[in-house]
């Protein structure tokens, strides 16, 4: 598997970003990502633009918008959906879901915890979905200083509660990128493992509905679950029993650069309770654990960047049968 | 040269934030583009101890804890702002939204260059719509206005 570095939440100056579609591929390209969204709010006007400027420099481009209902902003990707935002009200948002879905798009419910109205128009995320089911992504993190900020820890609290009751969400982070701030406050990434050798807007919205992500603050991880059956990704179903644990990680030279950001430690984690936690010495580790409850598996790293402690990796989950 | 094919006067209260405004205008002839003037006023809540009431509440209802916000922190953010979207539909089918901050913008609709965020498209005549989408009215009214024109061929050209 190959881990790509994306960034799935984007503004142009098609809704209330700075950037014009050319100036946002290659910013992207200054930030090493593979491939970005485009996710203006309530307008896919541009997205053509960008799909043609991704192409002169080498990136992919997956057309998209985002939802900014008045209940909550909602990132919609594949460029498949023919729903009118304005008809999207509070009782029928579980319909415009899966009507996204059904048409082939991948649906990601977009910073759930920052302050609502009057901090930030609409976007708290109100909804009462009854069919989380319809839902591929959730941006655990979002913005700036993700790694640290109550936000964040309330998100992850609610994707926990939401993983435990049997939905398969990945994690996202979402920049939720309006202008260029090359010198602001630290970012995040999120992570996608790509099992093809080409990376595509299909092959990347494949991935994440299967759940294969990670979001890091640079931290770049390539690790395997395994046992005697095989090799695992976030994502898969796993079986009760005994596997290894091997990680690799370092933290990516272009992010260490910018921001100092060191790895603490790994912890492990089955239906949202540490089970295990070690401190990071080195590059590597190999741990065997023994998974015994249904439920899900799921791995993070700590540490500290610019000396704030915080969570520096939050991977998706493994589905434990 | 431009013709004035309709003005829009609204104003709305903050009862209806959350609510979309529509009405809708003829487009008679075959015009080369349209101009939609779109303001509304005002862009503020400036009255600082509502806007500190409005904050206060959103913390609550987040289940945030107050203590984590002290006055001089929110008092940064005043004055908070009222947002209206525009949305603009040919007799046809959606052109585009604009979700931006300025309180006063100018839109064109054109088979060759829209202003960003809406499609390039023929002006069809018939029945257009235009739609302001109340995301935020914090103060107790706002007072919105549009013009619609159609820029005509000049005898010149």
């Amino acid at each position: 598997m190959k881990w790509i570095r994306v960034e799935l939440h984007n503004h142009t100056i098609a809704s209330d970003g700075d950037m014009l579609p050319h100036e946002l591929v290659e910013n992207a390209k200054v930030r090493k990502y593979k491939a970005i969204a485009v996710t203006d709010h309530n307008t896919t006007a541009q997205c053509q633009e960008v799909i043609d400027s991704g192409k002169e420099e080498g990136i992919v481009v997956i057309p998209g918008i985002e939802w900014t209902t008045f209940w909550g902003h909602i990132v919609v990707l594949g460029g498949h959906s023919d729903i009118d935002w304005r008809t999207i009200t509070l009782s029928n948002i579980d319909e415009k879901i899966a009507r996204a879905k059904e048409l082939g798009d991948i649906v990601i419910v977009a910073h759930p915890k920052r302050l609502g109205t009057p901090f930030c128009s609409e976007c708290r995320f109100l909804y009462d979905l009854k069919h989380w089911e319809n839902v591929a992504g959730y941006e655990v993190w979002s913005h700036y200083s993700p790694f640290s900020k109550k936000e964040s820890e309330i998100a992850k609290e609610e994707w926990g509660e939401l993983l435990l009751k049997g939905n398969k969400i990945a994690a996202v982070y979402g920049y939720d990128w309006h202008t260029p701030d090359e010198d602001g406050p630290e970012y995040a990434y999120t992570y996608v493992g790509i099992e093809e050798d080409t990376i595509s807007v299909d092959n990347i919205l494949n991935a994440i509905r299967k759940g294969r992500t990670y979001i890091s603050m640079g931290v770049e991880v390539n690790g395997s679950l395994k046992n005697r059956s095989g090799v695992y990704s976030p994502g898969d179903e796993i079986k009760r029993g005994k596997y290894n644990i091997n990680l690799e990680a370092k933290v990516a030279n272009d992010y260490a650069k910018k921001y100092d950001c060191e790895i603490k430690g790994v912890r492990m984690l089955i239906n949202e309770k540490v089970i295990y936690a070690k401190r990071w010495h080195g590059d590597s580790v190999s741990i065997p654990i023994t998974l015994l409850d249904k439920g899900i598996f799921r791995i993070e790293m700590y540490g500290t960047v610019e000396g704030k402690d915080g969570d520096v990796l939050v991977c998706s989950p493994y589905y434990i049968k | 040269m431009l013709e004035k094919i309709e003005e829009f006067n609204w104003v709305v209260t903050k009862e209806q934030s959350k609510k979309h405004v529509v009405d809708t205008f003829e487009v008679k002839k075959a015009y080369k583009k349209l101009i939609f003037s779109c303001s509304y006023s005002p862009k503020y809540l400036e009255d600082q101890q509502e806007c500190l009431k409005l904050m206060r509440e959103a913390i609550e209802k987040a289940g945030l804890e107050q203590t984590d916000f002290s006055d001089i922190d929110l008092i940064e953010r005043v004055p908070l702002a009222n947002h209206i979207s525009w949305s603009i539909d040919s007799p046809k089918e959606w052109i585009g939204t604009k979700h931006k901050h300025n309180p006063n913008q100018i839109l064109t609709i054109s088979p060759e260059k829209s202003t960003f965020g809406f499609f390039n498209t023929p002006i069809y005549e018939g029945q257009w719509r235009i739609t302001a989408s109340l995301n935020a009215i914090l103060t107790d009214e706002v007072e919105i206005h549009v013009l619609v024109e159609g820029e005509i061929e000049d005898e010149m050209d």
